[in-house]
């Protein structure tokens, strides 16, 4: 499953990024970082295409050795990112995609709580407001057998 | 091949590749001197055709990528040009020796060479050879562009031959096989002549064939005829394919890739110098018409290539319109080729640089995503171990490419790893100074400014874990290079802008780090240029601590200047000459919004108060907080603070002294944390909270310091006051004492004291005050202006308490409520008592009211007995009271006696009830000492200082009661007070003529003074012209005051605590009702009752003689404003028989010369009148003459009291002989 989840801003900064091997986060986060160039050049070339025919999921943004980015992009150009282990092949690109939904879904409700301020970062450290997203990112990281 | 050319592009496929390099010792400011002439010769328009040459200049390339030339006829050196210093002839064979030694490392490839050499002269040099240059020295060598001119045209000669030489080889059946260097070996010992299989023999012939083609297409493209290029790439690529020759198929491919490239994109991929990029638009012109006349030439004359022997299908190829493949096709060609390619490990590099190419090809198609799928192949072809050095130029090279097709954050990744690369522990000498300068290039990739500003304004949005990242590593290189302020910049720039970002730990260890670099080199406000062109802006640490609210302080109200009000009158005339106008008012209100309404002083200490907090999980230490102002000399008084471990708000007062005068802005106060020196404006901080900035410092002003003579008070003045008290002092007083306050006035400023104004304020109070509270001269004191800073003068103010000496109001009010005396009758007429029927009609009458009129009433009947024989008034009560009355009061002779005896224990127990109620009453006052001098006066400004008296009056002497009783005269009469000493020590009481009086503690005594009556109607009325619109109410109270002060100073009765040796006065100003005042008042209509010419209004009788006709004048003198009468009077004589009978029988005994009855004409104010007559006393004996008038209408108009003659009292004896 997912080794790594991040949720970007509109502005492109993290607005929640979890790794499981925590003990290199710090790869994770050049990881994402350097893949929203792919993100945003997918973006810029989606842009004339009509808002409601436009596909979130971005698909694969790029391969490394060990790992492929997927990314996904709400209409409000909020971007999520996940870095899944690339020895995982049974992993199917319509799995990614619920991944994704599910993750679009917890990020929706997290923007619903009125004591979210947008553009703050998710933090699971607030019961009510962070803890359900991290749990359900949590569910995606662990590697179903 | 082994070194790749990161910088290749599509287009160097059409370049001739030329190698220039020194030999010997030539300097390499000398030699790259030529190489950049050499390199601007970089195309050439081949003579008699329209053809176009590319040169590609290279100092240095290694000879195995030489050996790829077959391959790729661009990687073949085709040309050498040496350059050589040669000094001397006997050098020169050594030199050309030399130069041949070059020659033979690319000998197999060169078609030409060339020498240069500089610096020899002389016979050698006349020597006239194609393949050497002299040149006498670097600076003369005018002809270096057109030998090297000359030298592309025999290059171009070799070429052109060698192309035609293969293109129409029809040796046919044998073609060489063309190799790459790693096939060399696999093809060693094949014997393609002697092959056992035709297949296998058709197969190698057609892959000699396939090879030579694209070799040709090769020569063509770097010949300048692009479209027999495409031709000839066209026919390799489908000869190779079909014998799977898989790494030669890839570089026909490339080539046909190239070739196309170089017609659809004539500027160029690579980005090169401009001139080219002209050339090639020059090009582009030509391209347009899609006829190059080389290319017609070729497609023109089909039987050079059929008849070429090589491909007899060639002539399908030629009816092709377009050779060229489109921009779509040329990148898939590139992958094709690509794959080709990477099924060869040696043919890595070349893979690499078809990688490098097509991504450029791509950044111009703009076709990022494509172009970074070819960038992260390229990233994954493994050459063999690099070095150290390549290592930076592929990351660096990756970064650029990854930057060329916008993908920044991958871009600032890899220059990243590249400047990592330049410090990795396997390299001997690290290069920090690159690895920095690397460093700070990935910046804009990670959306990072060195500029602390542009995190100032709302939070910090950015990918702050990698920023850190980068900030830390910038510190470190920086450290390593040697450059401490670089550090100490960027790690304050990294505390400053990612401290939300911080963990606690990261706190601590990034400030510890800090203060380690602060101590060799502390941190300052000043920008720091690097070599580079940027320069580094100062980072002010606004967030250490963070600064939430800012106010300028006004001066303690001692302090605070004041304008002169006729200045500001004049000052507000000046601004506009209209009292209202909404344009100045929307004016002044934006004016307001900036400068505040205070002001400071020159030479005065100044405060700003700051609400700071530390956001640090330690103690923060600020060291040399000061403020930081503009517009005036100001000397900034830094204070250090210690700010305790994520501390709430707390204040900081920042002090400083204006030295000049003007309008102050303080614009941000600096600090020194770690070693840091920090200015931070308020402008900069976002989320502050201020009031204003701006502020007008006035000239200086002298400063007075108080001291007196009294203890300081703990009491503060109720705030309602609205004056700013400094000091406040306290004294205790008896009600009616006086004390003197002595007040030393000490000039502690800088400037003489040359203007002093006291006022005083009495603070409300619901205690009525009677005479002057407070009094003072101040001329003695002016005397000794202008006072010099550090001098002293003395000021005096007398503190006078005389509060109401009544014990409360409502007792007087019983009095007057008594209405007893309201008549005001003298009650030696009988007649006039029963006007007064109310005492009857009251129910209940209190018995204290009772008590109190009856004093007032009474009068002896007979004036010839004194006040204190009781027995008469005895008599005299008992008649005027109801019988309750007078049982209640038990008798009156028993009970109440006059002067000198205790009034009734009752009394005294009702005022101890009273003094427990209220006994102490406090009187405050608020002296306001305005003072100036110095510049400050001349600009009309003054100061303030307050002082707050707080005086504590205790009762010292209450008057119970007071009555009146009438003396016997009728310009007299007897004031009789009750006089209760409420301290708790013995106590005398004196007036002006009298005896002292001794009052035991808690003991009241009543006490009569005789008292001429006052003519109240002789004051000067001056209260009442001043108050020419108070109502006549306020009129008639001004009144009363007056007569109530006229009376106290005529009694003067003072009380005096020998044990305490305190005295003071008593004042009966406040218990003088209307009533009282009546009676003490002279009746304006003066009666004189004269007996025989002796005026008789004593209680001495007149003597007079028996038988002898006595004269008898009745005597009038108006004082009243209006005219009176005329009036009748009737004399009835009448004699006491001392038991209460009173005889008017008396027509044998006395009788009337004339009339018994006068006649007064009106008296005009002011004027007297008098009527005479006579009495015959036929017998001896005392008579009493009551002389009554008779009631008219005239008279019933006047009030009573007016009519108050004297009685005459005759004693008629016998006449002696």
């Amino acid at each position: 499953m997912a080794v790594c989840v991040a949720v970007i801003a509109k502005e492109n900064y993290p607005l929640y990024i979890r790794s499981t091997p925590t003990e290199n986060e710090l790869k994770f986060h050049y990881m994402v970082h350097t893949s929203l160039d792919v993100v945003d050049e997918k973006i810029s070339a989606m842009g004339k295409a009509l808002v409601d025919q436009r596909e979130l999921y971005l698909g694969l943004l790029y391969p490394t050795e060990d790992y492929k980015v997927y990314g996904y992009v709400t209409n409000s150009k909020v971007k999520f990112v996940m870095v899944v282990d690339s020895s995982n092949t049974a992993l199917r690109d319509n799995e990614i995609r619920s991944m994704f939904r599910k993750l679009h879904n917890s990020y929706t409700d997290v923007m619903c709580n009125p004591f979210y301020n947008p553009g703050d970062r998710i933090q699971s450290r607030f019961v009510c407001l962070g803890r359900a997203f991290d749990n359900m990112v949590t569910s995606m990281m662990i590697p179903v057998c | 091949m082994s070194v790749p050319d990161y910088m290749q592009c599509a287009e160097d496929h059409q370049t001739l590749l030329v190698v220039v390099q020194p030999v010997g010792i030539v300097s390499e400011e000398n030699f790259f001197r030529i190489y950049k002439r050499i390199c601007s010769v970089s195309q050439i328009s081949v003579r008699d055709s329209q053809r176009v040459l590319y040169i590609r200049y290279r100092h240095h390339y290694p000879p195995e990528n030489n050996e790829w030339g077959d391959f790729q006829t661009h990687r073949k050196v085709v040309g050498l040009i040496t350059i050589t210093d040669c000094f001397s002839a006997k050098d020169w064979p050594q030199t050309f020796e030399k130069f041949h030694v070059q020659k033979e490392i690319y000998g197999s490839t060169l078609y030409d060479s060339r020498l240069f050499v500089f610096g020899l002269q002389g016979e050698i040099a006349e020597q006239a050879r194609t393949d050497v240059a002299f040149y006498p020295n670097y600076e003369d060598c005018q002809m270096v562009e057109k030998r090297i001119e000359d030298f592309i045209e025999s290059l171009f000669i070799v070429l052109e031959s060698k192309r035609l030489d293969r293109a129409t080889d029809k040796s046919g059946d044998k073609i060489p096989l063309l190799c790459v260097p790693f096939e060399k070996k696999d093809f060693v010992g094949l014997d393609t002549d002697s092959s056992v299989l035709l297949g296998l023999k058709r197969h190698y012939k057609k892959r000699c064939q396939g090879r030579m083609r694209k070799h040709v297409g090769d020569l063509c493209l770097q010949a300048g005829m692009l479209q027999d290029s495409l031709v000839h790439y066209h026919m390799s690529v489908e000869l190779l394919r079909s014998v799977n020759d898989f790494l030669w198929l890839g570089a026909a491919l490339e080539g046909l890739c190239s070739a196309s490239v170089i017609y659809h994109y004539p500027g160029g991929t690579g980005g090169k110098s401009g001139a080219r990029r002209f050339q090639g638009s020059a090009l582009s012109a030509e391209a347009a018409n899609r006829h190059r006349p080389g290319a017609q030439e070729v497609l023109i004359d089909p039987g050079a290539l059929t008849t070429s022997g090589i491909n007899p299908d060639t002539s399908t190829e030629i009816g092709r319109a377009k050779n060229c493949l489109s921009p779509e096709d040329i990148i898939d060609k590139y992958k094709e080729a690509i794959s080709y390619y990477s099924k060869y490990k040696n043919a890595g590099v070349i893979e690499l640089e078809a990688c490098i190419k097509a991504v450029r090809v791509l950044a111009i198609q703009k076709r990022s995503m494509e172009a970074s799928e070819f960038l992260q192949n390229a990233v994954y072809i493994n050459l063999r171990q690099l070095s150290e050095e390549e290592k930076i130029q592929r990351y660096s090279i990756l970064s650029e490419l990854y930057e060329l097709i916008g993908f920044h954050r991958k871009s600032a990744f890899f220059k990243r790893v590249a400047a990592m690369q330049c410090v990795a522990p396997s390299i001997a000498e690290p290069g920090w100074r690159a690895c920095y300068k690397l460093l700070l290039e990935t910046l804009p990739g990670y959306s990072l400014s060195l500029d602390p500003k542009d995190f100032s304004r709302g939070t910090h949005r950015g990918w702050a874990a990698v920023q850190m990242r980068l900030l830390h590593e910038l510190v470190y290189a920086s450290r390593r290079m040697g450059n401490p302020a670089l550090s100490v910049r960027h790690l304050s720039f990294l505390l400053q802008t990612m401290l939300d970002f911080l963990s606690d730990q990261e706190k601590k260890d990034v400030t510890q780090s800090l203060e380690n670099y602060t101590s060799k080199c502390p941190g300052t406000m000043e920008p720091i240029a690097l070599p580079g062109g940027l320069t580094l802006p100062p980072v002010p640490f606004t967030k250490l601590p963070i600064v939430r609210h800012v106010k300028l302080l006004n001066l303690p109200a001692s302090l605070r200047p004041h304008k002169m009000k006729s200045l500001l009158g004049q000052n507000m005339s000046t601004k506009s000459p209209f009292i209202y106008s909404p344009i100045i008012a929307h004016n002044r209100g934006e004016e307001r919004s900036k400068k505040i309404d205070f002001q400071w002083v020159q030479g005065d200490v100044c405060e700003v108060q700051l609400m700071v907090y530390n956001p640090m999980p330690f103690e923060l230490r600020v060291e040399n907080m000061g403020l930081l102002t503009s517009g005036v000399e100001f000397e900034s008084l830094p204070a250090a603070l210690s700010l305790p471990a994520e501390s709430g708000l707390y204040p900081v007062t920042l002090v400083g002294v204006p030295q000049t005068t003007g309008t102050i802005t303080v614009n941000g106060y600096h600090t020194t944390v770690f070693g840091v020196f920090s200015d931070c404006l308020l402008d900069d901080l976002p989320g502050i909270k201020t009031s204003g900035s701006t502020v007008e410092v006035i000239p200086a002003l002298p400063r007075l310091q108080i001291s007196t003579s009294l203890p300081r008070s703990a009491h503060s003045l109720q705030p309602s006051s609205g004056d700013e008290i400094s000091t406040n002092v306290s004294v205790q007083l008896y009600n009616g004492e006086s004390q003197q306050l002595i007040i030393k006035l000490e000039n502690i400023g800088m400037e003489p004291l040359e203007k002093l104004e006291v006022t005083s304020k009495v603070l409300t109070t619901k205690e009525k005050l009677y005479g002057d509270f407070l009094s003072w001269k101040l001329e003695e004191t002016l005397a000794q202006f202008p006072l010099q800073p550090g001098k002293v003068a003395t000021f005096t103010i007398n503190i006078k308490v005389k509060l109401d000496f009544s014990c409360q109001e409502n007792l007087l009010q019983d009095l007057s409520d008594d209405g007893i005396s309201v008549s005001g009758f003298p009650l030696s007429s009988p007649f006039r008592q029963v006007v007064r029927p109310r005492v009857e009609g009251k129910p209940v009458n209190p018995p204290e009211s009772s008590k109190a009129g009856d004093c007032s009433h009474v009068k002896p009947p007979e004036s010839t007995r004194p006040l204190n024989m009781p027995s008469s008034l005895e008599i005299f009560i008992v008649p005027l009271l109801s019988a309750r009355d007078c049982h209640e009061e038990g008798c009156p002779g028993r009970t109440h006696s006059l002067v000198g005896e205790d009034a009734s224990t009752e009394d005294a127990h009702r005022m101890s009830y009273m003094l427990c109620q209220g006994t102490d009453k406090t009187l405050e006052a608020v002296l306001n000492f305005k003072y100036s001098g110095g510049p400050g006066h001349t600009e009309g400004y003054y100061r303030n200082l307050s002082l707050g008296l707080h005086v504590e009056v205790e009762p010292s002497v209450f008057f119970t009661r007071v009555s009146t009783l009438p003396a016997s005269s009728t310009r007299q009469c007897h004031l009789l007070l009750d006089v209760f000493n409420s301290t708790e020590h013995e106590l005398t009481v004196s007036t002006r003529n009298s005896e002292v009086l001794i009052l035991h503690a808690g003991e009241c005594q009543r006490m009569a003074i005789q008292v001429d009556k006052f003519n109240f109607e002789s004051f000067p009325e001056s209260p009442g012209e001043k108050g020419q619109f108070a109502n006549p109410k306020q009129l008639e109270e001004e009144r009363r005051e007056a007569r109530g002060l006229e009376i106290h100073s005529k009694l003067g009765i003072r009380w005096r605590i020998p044990s305490l040796k305190r005295s003071g006065e008593a004042s009966v100003e406040g218990l003088l009702n209307q009533l009282v005042l009546e009676h003490l008042q002279l009746a304006p209509l003066q009666w004189d009752v004269l007996v025989d010419g002796q005026p008789c209004d004593r209680e001495v009788a007149a003597a007079c003689q028996v038988g002898n006709p006595v004269r008898l004048e009745v005597r009038l003198t108006n004082r009243s404003p209006r005219s009176v009468g005329p009036f009748a009077l009737t004399v009835v004589p009448f004699q006491d028989h001392q038991n209460g009978v009173h005889n008017y029988d008396l027509h044998d005994t006395v009788s009337f010369v004339g009339s018994s009855t006068f006649y007064l004409d009106a008296v005009q104010p002011s004027s007297q009148s008098a009527c005479l007559g006579a009495l015959l006393f036929l017998y001896t004996g005392d008579f009493f003459l009551h002389i009554r008038f008779h009631e008219d209408s005239t008279s019933k108009e006047l009030p009573p009291s007016w009519f108050c003659l004297p009685s005459v009292h005759v004693r008629a004896v016998e006449v002696q002989a």
